[in-house]
């Protein structure tokens, strides 16, 4: 059995023009030690997707139908309180800004301190706070400055604060929500190669949320693939890479700028639906080239093709298309 | 540390030293014989002799630097003049009239502020619900109701209707009490003042204070706390007031200075004896060196606030300390 296992997983905001699904019947699994990659244009439900794993959705949305399962329990059905021990005790968060993610009036250290002595209640207070030493020492900060305030540390060194805090109690799962954005280039590469080193050093099961395609297909072991609130593509890194199967996937790896490349770079024409008047059918079909009547009528559901491990949604792969 | 004291103390004492500069030059500018301001109406019915007299019992006959060095060396003793109007010290009077414009104003102050930060903080947790607009008009209703007017509508109410407290003065002075009974009285006496004072001093640090935490509340450490499983009492508390607390001190550290000048307008409708009542009664009665020494006392003691604010400031913010 998979670590996670989402189901039909679908996510809706209430707002005053209507009902909005961020994320529709979306389905995957993660297995132990595995990194996933999400990716997607901005807007597209990644980031509402993570949230969602860690019932993180406040009002007025909600997590409206769908099974989240974790070491075989549907975190879904448990009440609050068992869900908020479920919270950084198995699934945590790398932030999408650990600039504004870091209590400006607390001492970086006791934050850590804080998630480790309300999951681990026996804890000595001594223990905690040589974990979070170790923790801070892990991701390269000296764990002598455990009691500086955010303030005195520089972008990335937040950033891998906020590693470290994610950390703070030994999660099977952690989500890392675009953590790298806003970043440059090279604080970039040393947050990637940590993130990395989580999965091969702890052995963590990940899920990177990003739109840095380059990162994501550098890194990740399988690959998913969002569009306006539904999973189109699934599959193993390098079998996305050399046959991508949706024309959305196919847009998004043909944009992608490489430097070493004929210097040729193209564009999906169109843009993301507002997801309040979203389109009928597939919700790609008024950008794609190839749309015929039945994108606009139906949804495609997710199907393996030639291999079990790669699933697409898309109708072009049907008979008689 | 130490250094950054110095410096802030030494800027500080130079603004005090301009604001009596100032204070000194301002009556002296004003058009018309000092004589007037000194003697007031009678002036009309003294002959040369008598103003050349007083002219000099005031020492406003020597040359202006030398008043000036006298001005100052009286302040640094403690003497601000005296009171043509009550025939005695005005430092005297202040020291009388300090102690009761203290307790109202301080106790108004700690009360609206706390009451401000507790309400704020329930409104913005209940955003947009019943108990928040309920708050919100509530305190809005206060907030543009004249003070004066809050006031008569206390004392006529609970006051002379149903005469549950005293409507004048700050302890009975038909009646000499001691101990127990004397705070009681002095206590009973403060009700109807202090409650007006309270509620039209709640809706600023309410509104700074809802405002303050709603915008806390969207911040993104108030999402890692629900997603690393605190309990909500502690994100509530350890993360979104603590937060939102930044700004209402800073409001409050600047209040403290003007709890020196009193409550005019508070202290007037209650026959409260305190500063405030004193600078109303030396405006009716044109009492002039009383006015200057309450402008002197004012302003000092808003810089002083503002210096205590900058030293203590640090200890809530993390972010401006050395």
């Amino acid at each position: 059995m998979s670590l996670l296992q989402v189901k039909g997983l679908t996510t809706s905001f209430h707002t005053k023009e209507g009902t909005v699904k961020a994320v529709e019947k979306v389905s995957f699994s993660l297995e132990k030690g595995e990194m996933l990659g999400l990716i997607g244009e901005s807007g597209c439900g990644k980031s509402t997707l993570g949230l969602s794993l860690l019932r993180l959705i406040e009002e007025p949305g909600e997590i409206a139908a769908g099974e989240v399962t974790i070491n075989g329990v549907d975190v879904i059905k448990l009440n609050p309180e068992a869900m908020r021990k479920v919270r950084w005790n198995t699934i945590s968060l790398i932030p999408q800004s650990a600039m504004s993610a870091l209590n400006p009036t607390a001492p970086i250290g006791k934050q850590i301190l804080e998630a480790i002595e309300l999951h681990k209640p026996r804890i000595k207070r001594d223990d905690a706070v040589k974990k979070v030493k170790e923790l801070l020492e892990w991701v390269g900060i000296d764990g002598g400055r455990w009691l500086h305030y955010p303030h005195e540390f520089s972008g990335g060194m937040k950033q891998r604060v906020a590693i470290a805090m994610a950390l703070a109690c030994d999660p099977e799962i952690v989500i890392s929500d675009e953590s790298t954005t806003g970043l440059d280039v090279l604080t970039q590469a040393q947050v990637i190669h940590l993130i990395k080193r989580l999965q091969k050093e702890l052995g963590l099961s990940i899920i990177v949320i990003s739109h840095d395609l380059a990162m994501v297909t550098a890194i990740c072991d399988r690959i998913a693939v969002m569009y306006a609130g539904h999973l189109v593509e699934i599959g193993p890194t390098r079998k996305i890479l050399d046959n991508p199967l949706h024309p959305y996937t196919q847009g998004l790896l043909a944009s992608n700028i490489c430097l070493d490349s004929s210097g040729t770079c193209s564009s999906i024409p169109g843009s993301v639906p507002r997801l309040i008047d979203a389109p009928p059918g597939c919700h790609f079909h008024p950008r794609c080239e190839r749309g015929k009547d039945i994108c606009k009528a139906s949804l495609p559901p997710l199907k393996s093709l030639a291999a079990a491990d790669h699933q697409v949604a898309c109708f072009a792969y049907k008979e008689g298309f | 540390m130490s250094r950054f004291l110095a410096q802030k103390i030494a800027q500080y004492m130079l603004v005090i030293f301009i604001t009596i500069t100032i204070n000194f030059f301002l009556p002296r500018l004003m058009p018309g014989n000092p004589l007037i301001f000194l003697a007031g109406e009678d002036v009309a019915f003294l002959t040369e002799a008598e103003k050349a007299s007083i002219l000099e019992n005031y020492g406003l006959d020597k040359p202006l630097g030398e008043q000036y060095t006298i001005y100052l060396k009286n302040i640094v003793t403690g003497d601000f003049g005296y009171s043509y109007q009550k025939k005695m010290p005005i430092a005297d009077i202040i020291k009388d009239r300090l102690p009761w414009t203290l307790l109202l104003t301080g106790s108004a102050l700690l009360l609206s502020s706390l009451l401000g930060v507790i309400f704020g903080a329930a409104a913005a947790w209940r955003r947009g619900t019943k108990t928040d607009a309920a708050l919100l008009i509530k305190f809005m209703f206060f907030n543009s109701m004249p003070s004066f007017w809050v006031g008569m509508i206390l004392v006529a109410l609970f006051g002379a209707t149903l005469r549950w407290f005293p409507i004048f003065g700050a302890q009975k002075a038909w009646m000499p009490l001691s101990g127990w009974p004397y705070y009681a009285d002095i206590l009973h006496h403060l009700v109807l003042p202090l409650t007006t004072l309270v509620l039209i001093s709640i809706p600023s640090t309410f509104m700074i204070m809802r405002y303050s935490m709603l915008n806390v509340l969207g911040e993104d450490y108030i999402l890692m706390a629900k997603a690393k499983g605190l309990r909500e009492n502690a994100i509530k508390y350890r993360y979104a007031v603590r937060n939102a607390l930044l700004p209402v001190v800073t409001i409050f550290m600047l209040q403290l200075g003007y709890m020196f000048s009193g409550a005019t307008v508070i202290e007037t409708v209650f026959a409260y004896p305190g500063l405030g009542r004193l600078m109303f009664e030396a405006v009716v009665g044109r009492d002039y060196p009383v006015l200057q020494a309450s402008f002197l006392i004012i302003t000092v003691t808003v810089v002083l606030g503002n210096l205590l604010a900058d030293l203590l400031y640090p200890l809530v913010d993390p972010k401006v300390r050395r």
